[in-house]
C-alpha cells in the first residue's frame, strides 16, 4: 500500500488537474487518498453507504473549492471536508442509534467532560479549539497522536494500538490519563469547574 | 460541556495535528538481545533458587489453609480450584498468603464476567490495611479506574465489612461484595470486572493501578484466560478461572 502511494503523483499536480477542470483530478485523489477518506467516514457513520455517500459528497465539495482554494497539505484539508459532512448525517441520522466508532468515542469525552455542576462558562467551539491546541502542544507527539487518532479519527483501541505499536490496554491507560489531563487542563482555564 | 462543542473544537483545531496523527510512524526499536539474554539467565537462577527454598520450607511448616466457603444451595460445586501457596502449588511463600480464584456457575463464561476471590491474609499482623483498587471497564472501552478503599468502611471492632455498590449514575453496573475478616477479604464481583488488586496499603492509593505497581503488595489480575497472582515480588501465572460455588453473602 506504501509503494502504491508512492508511485501515485504528488498533490501538487493533483491541485493542478483541480485548477485545469480535468475530471481524472477526482480519479487522482480518490485513488490515494480514498481509503483515509472512506475509513473515517465509516468511523463516524458506522454505515458503508452513508460513508461512501459522504466521501463522494467530500469530492464534490473540493472540486467546487479548488480553484480558487489551493490547499497544502491537501490530505488534511480533504479529510476535514469528509469529517465535516459526515458529522452532518450523523447528526441527522441520530434518530437512527447506531453503534458506530463516534458514538463510543464523543460518548467517552462526553462523560469524562461532564460535570456534575452546570455552573460552567460558556465557552465557543473556536475558544474551546484553541485551548485543545494548547494542551495538545504541552503533550508528547505519542500522546497527541493518540489523542488525535481517537477523538478526530474516530479510531478504536485496536487500530490506535497497531499504528503507535503500543498494546489496546496501554492505549487505553493512555487516553484515560490525557482525558483527566485535559479535564485538569480545562478547568485551570475555568472552561470547567 | 457537552460533545456538539468538543465535536465542534475539533473540527476547527490546526490541520497540522491532523497531519502529524496521519503520517505518525512508531518508533523500531532495536531488540536488545544481550539485555534479553542476561535478564532470563538471572531469572532462571533466581527462580531455581526461590523454588528450592520454598520446597525444603514446606516440608518444615504447616500448609496456610483457607477456610471452607459457604456456597449457595442451588449451586453445584466442582471441586477444581487452584489454591497458590498450598502444597498443590508450591509458587509463593505459605507464610504469607494463599489464594484460590474462581467463577461461580452460571456466569457468563468469559473472563472477567463474575469474578470471586477468597484471600487469606497475613495472620501474623491483622492490623495490616488492605485497599482494594478496581479497574473497571465498562462498556465503551477502558475507561476510568474506581478506587475504593475497602479499609473506609471497616468495622474495626469485628474487622468484618459488607460493601455492596452500584455505579449506575455513570452509567456503569458494577457491583461487589466484600467481607473483610481478621485473615481474609473475600470479594465477589459481578459484570464486566477485569481484574483488582489488593494492596498493602502502603503508597498512595490514587496511584495503585496496572500501569504502576507502586504500593500493591499483593495483587491478582486477569489477562487474557489467565490469571496472574503476586505477593511480595513473586508472581505466579495460572490458566483459566475454574469453577466454583458461589460465596454466600449476607443482605
Amino acid at each position: 500500500m506504501e509503494k502504491a502511494q508512492q508511485m501515485s503523483i504528488q498533490d501538487g499536480e493533483i491541485i493542478k488537474l483541480f485548477f485545469e477542470r480535468s475530471e481524472q483530478a477526482i480519479r487522482e485523489l480518490e485513488t490515494k487518498y480514498g481509503n483515509a477518506c472512506f475509513r473515517l467516514a465509516y468511523n463516524i457513520l458506522g454505515n458503508r453507504q452513508d460513508a461512501e455517500e459522504c466521501v463522494n459528497d467530500a469530492y464534490l465539495g473540493v472540486w467546487n473549492a479548488i480553484p480558487p482554494a489551493k490547499p497544502d497539505p491537501l490530505l488534511s484539508y480533504v479529510l476535514k471536508i469528509v469529517r465535516n459532512l459526515s458529522l452532518k448525517k450523523y447528526w441527522k441520522n441520530r434518530a437512527i442509534k447506531r453503534d458506530c466508532a463516534y458514538t463510543v468515542s464523543i460518548h467517552e469525552i462526553e462523560l469524562f467532560l461532564a460535570t456534575p455542576n452546570t455552573t460552567e462558562s460558556e465557552i465557543d467551539a473556536l475558544e474551546l479549539a484553541k485551548m485543545i491546541e494548547e494542551f495538545l502542544d504541552m503533550q508528547t507527539t505519542e500522546n497527541r497522536v493518540i489523542f488525535m487518532r481517537r477523538y478526530w479519527f474516530s479510531d478504536s483501541y485496536k487500530d490506535i494500538a497497531e499504528q503507535v505499536g503500543l498494546s489496546e490496554k496501554t492505549v487505553s491507560v493512555r487516553l484515560t490519563r490525557i482525558r483527566r489531563k485535559l479535564k485538569e487542563f480545562l478547568i485551570q482555564k475555568e472552561v470547567l469547574v | 460541556m457537552n460533545a456538539g462543542v468538543f465535536s465542534d473544537a475539533m473540527d476547527v483545531i490546526d490541520s497540522k495535528y491532523v497531519e502529524e496523527a496521519m503520517h505518525y510512524q512508531r518508533k523500531r526499536k532495536p531488540i536488545p538481545w544481550i539485555k534479553i539474554g542476561a535478564v532470563a539467565a538471572a531469572c532462571i537462577l533466581v527462580a531455581g533458587t526461590f523454588t528450592i527454598y520454598n520446597f525444603s520450607k514446606q516440608n518444615q511448616q504447616g500448609v496456610f489453609e483457607i477456610e471452607p466457603r459457604r456456597t449457595l444451595p442451588s449451586e453445584k460445586v466442582e471441586d477444581t480450584k487452584t489454591t497458590i501457596g498450598s502444597e498443590t502449588n508450591p509458587g509463593i511463600s505459605t507464610d504469607e498468603c494463599a489464594a484460590d480464584m474462581h467463577r461461580p456457575v452460571g456466569y457468563h463464561p468469559r473472563i472477567g464476567s463474575a469474578l470471586a476471590l477468597k484471600l487469606s491474609l497475613h495472620k501474623e499482623s491483622p492490623e495490616k490495611v488492605y485497599d482494594v483498587v478496581i479497574p473497571c471497564f465498562h462498556r465503551f472501552g477502558e475507561d476510568d479506574c474506581i478506587v475504593e478503599r475497602l479499609s473506609d468502611r471497616l468495622d474495626t471492632t469485628s474487622w468484618r465489612c459488607w460493601a455492596r455498590i452500584q455505579w449506575s449514575d455513570r452509567g456503569i453496573e458494577e457491583k461487589y461484595h466484600a467481607q473483610l475478616t481478621l485473615d481474609q477479604i473475600n470479594i465477589v464481583v459481578e459484570a464486566g470486572l477485569s481484574c483488582f488488586y489488593i494492596g498493602s496499603g502502603k503508597g498512595n492509593l490514587a496511584d495503585m493501578n496496572f500501569d504502576n505497581p507502586k504500593g500493591i503488595e499483593t495483587y491478582c489480575e486477569l489477562v487474557g484466560d489467565k490469571y496472574t497472582f503476586a505477593s511480595d515480588g513473586s508472581i505466579a501465572h495460572k490458566p483459566d478461572i475454574l469453577v466454583e460455588g458461589l460465596v454466600e453473602l449476607e443482605p
